[in-house]
């Protein structure tokens, strides 16, 4: 009986976690690119049997349209690799400006990867008027000049990717494919929103709320019977 | 424990506040000439590891099985607004002063401070030194004087100045020079529809209008504001549903608690 209490407070303590990251979610609706983690009820037990790290939903959020030449969105499964300081990260947040040197970068100032390395624009910008044009395949040009591909990389197993703030996703063997050039597709001047689905959200916080609310009706009817157990005893 | 859940759903709270309060901002800018509306931007939190099974650590001895840790984010954060530089509608006012930019580029003026700013207002005044100047006074740059002799002066598609003096001649003064950046979403916005330039947007790059990519000059017309009242309206319908659903998540977390404190009787 004892044990039913654990199982009991264990299964009150994953619903918390769980409603952590379906707040997490919910928090997140209006944010560029992020990618919801899948709050499953049974999750928790997977985690610890298969050693499943994280789930996190990498289908596509909506895309809006920005109309701003630095704004680029990725339909299919590639990432845009930035170089931070741990290393490379990788994000589908296309939100990115031209620091004081001419290098492309994220929001927060991490270089955003070329199949050359570190994007510079600065020369080109200086040398034409042009406009900054992305292709498809995430070819960058300055009016004329062509400048580098962006490095658009394909993770075999996005399961191992660890989350970091900013919609950036870090992936610690760090060894990346580049992404086949007909498996996605750049769109400039839009930018992907966030994939939370609110009544996914919701449905797994009332199933999370019911579930948490058995266990302590379990917890209260095990406290009952062991209560009732020391009463045998007696005449 | 259950805090970071409300903490979480507080920190969305607040960020769809902030939307409000743009999109009210672009509501409120609805008749203003030339302005771009803005769009608010987050970003997630921190992750934090923690241990999926709490119970497991605590017994002396067991060794942390990595396997076990699952990352839980804290929540969100207004990171920043960004302008939309859309083309406004092109209203025709036929005041000969009034210029609109059909395409990209700025004006740029000249502050009394000696800096310059660029705007897309061109409801120009002349001054009485006969240079032309915004609603504000600010000095259009490159600019041009007149004289008491003119009757009247166009300004072509290219941004070419002619006047008409009282004898009927027709002589050149100038050219409108427009300014371009390499992304015009990382101007800051300083009010009066002036914007500076910025790390994020990059030096101004001068130009004839109509000339290599920069928008053409369309003299007795303004250009209107950007803002789409449907659009705005159902932003403005998404934002308060977003910011309910996050207040439901603060009365179940709330309930939970509760439900918590009925374990012991």
């Amino acid at each position: 009986m004892i044990k039913g209490l654990y199982n009991a407070s264990k299964s009150m303590n994953d619903k918390i976690h769980n409603i952590q990251i379906v707040a997490n979610n919910l928090a997140n609706l209006s944010t560029n690119g992020f990618k919801r983690e899948i709050p499953f009820a049974e999750y928790m037990e997977r985690a610890e049997n298969e050693g499943v790290k994280q789930v996190t939903d990498f289908s596509e959020g909506e895309f809006l349209e920005t109309d701003n030449p630095l704004d680029f969105a990725i339909s299919g499964k590639a990432f845009f690799a930035v170089n931070t300081e741990r290393g490379i990260e990788l994000t589908k947040n296309g939100q990115f400006e031209i620091d004081e040197e001419g290098y492309l970068t994220t929001k927060d100032g991490n270089k955003v990867l070329g199949e050359k390395g570190n994007i510079n624009l600065d020369e080109s910008l200086l040398k034409s008027k042009g406009e900054i044009t992305v292709t498809d395949d995430g070819q960058i040009k300055v009016g004329e000049f062509f400048i580098d591909y962006l490095k658009l990389v394909n993770v075999e197993q996005p399961e191992m990717l660890e989350r970091s703030e900013n919609q950036t996703f870090y992936y610690a063997e760090q060894d990346f494919n580049n992404a086949d050039k007909s498996e996605f597709k750049i769109h400039q001047g839009f930018i992907e929103g966030s994939n939370t689905n609110p009544i996914l959200e919701m449905q797994a916080m009332i199933q999370l709320q019911k579930d948490y609310e058995a266990s302590q009706k379990m917890i209260t009817s095990l406290d009952g019977m062991l209560s009732q157990s020391k009463e045998i005893g007696k005449i | 424990m259950p805090t970071r859940a409300l903490k979480s759903a507080a920190s969305g709270m607040y960020a769809q506040e902030i939307n409000i309060q743009v999109i009210s901002n672009n509501i409120a800018n609805m008749n203003t000439t030339s302005f771009k509306k803005n769009r608010a931007e987050f970003k997630d939190l921190i992750y934090q590891e923690i241990s999926a099974n709490p119970q497991n650590t605590v017994i002396p001895g067991s060794v942390e099985n990595s396997n076990t840790k699952i990352q839980v984010g804290s929540g969100v954060k207004p990171s920043s607004t960004q302008k939309l530089f859309v083309q406004g509608d092109l209203q025709q006012t036929g005041q000969q002063f009034d210029v609109g930019i059909n395409g990209d580029g700025f004006f740029q003026v000249r502050k009394s401070d000696g800096t310059f700013s660029y705007t897309r207002d061109g409801s120009f005044k002349i001054s009485s030194e006969g240079s032309m100047v915004t609603a504000d006074g600010y000095v259009l740059e490159p600019g041009f004087t007149l004289n008491e002799d003119v009757r009247s002066i166009s300004i072509s598609r290219d941004g070419i100045i002619s006047s008409t003096e009282v004898g009927g001649d027709t002589i050149e003064l100038g050219t409108i020079e427009l300014a371009k950046f390499v992304n015009p979403g990382g101007l800051q916005a300083i009010g009066d529809n002036l914007y500076n330039e910025t790390e994020a947007s990059g030096s101004p790059i001068l130009g004839q209008a109509g000339q290599e990519g920069f928008g053409e000059l369309n003299q007795g017309f303004l250009e209107s504001s950007n803002v789409d009242i449907v659009e705005e309206m159902i932003s403005m319908i998404s934002a308060q549903r977003s910011y309910e659903i996050n207040s439901k998540t603060v009365k179940t977390v709330e309930e939970m608690m509760s439900i918590a404190n009925n374990l012991k009787r």
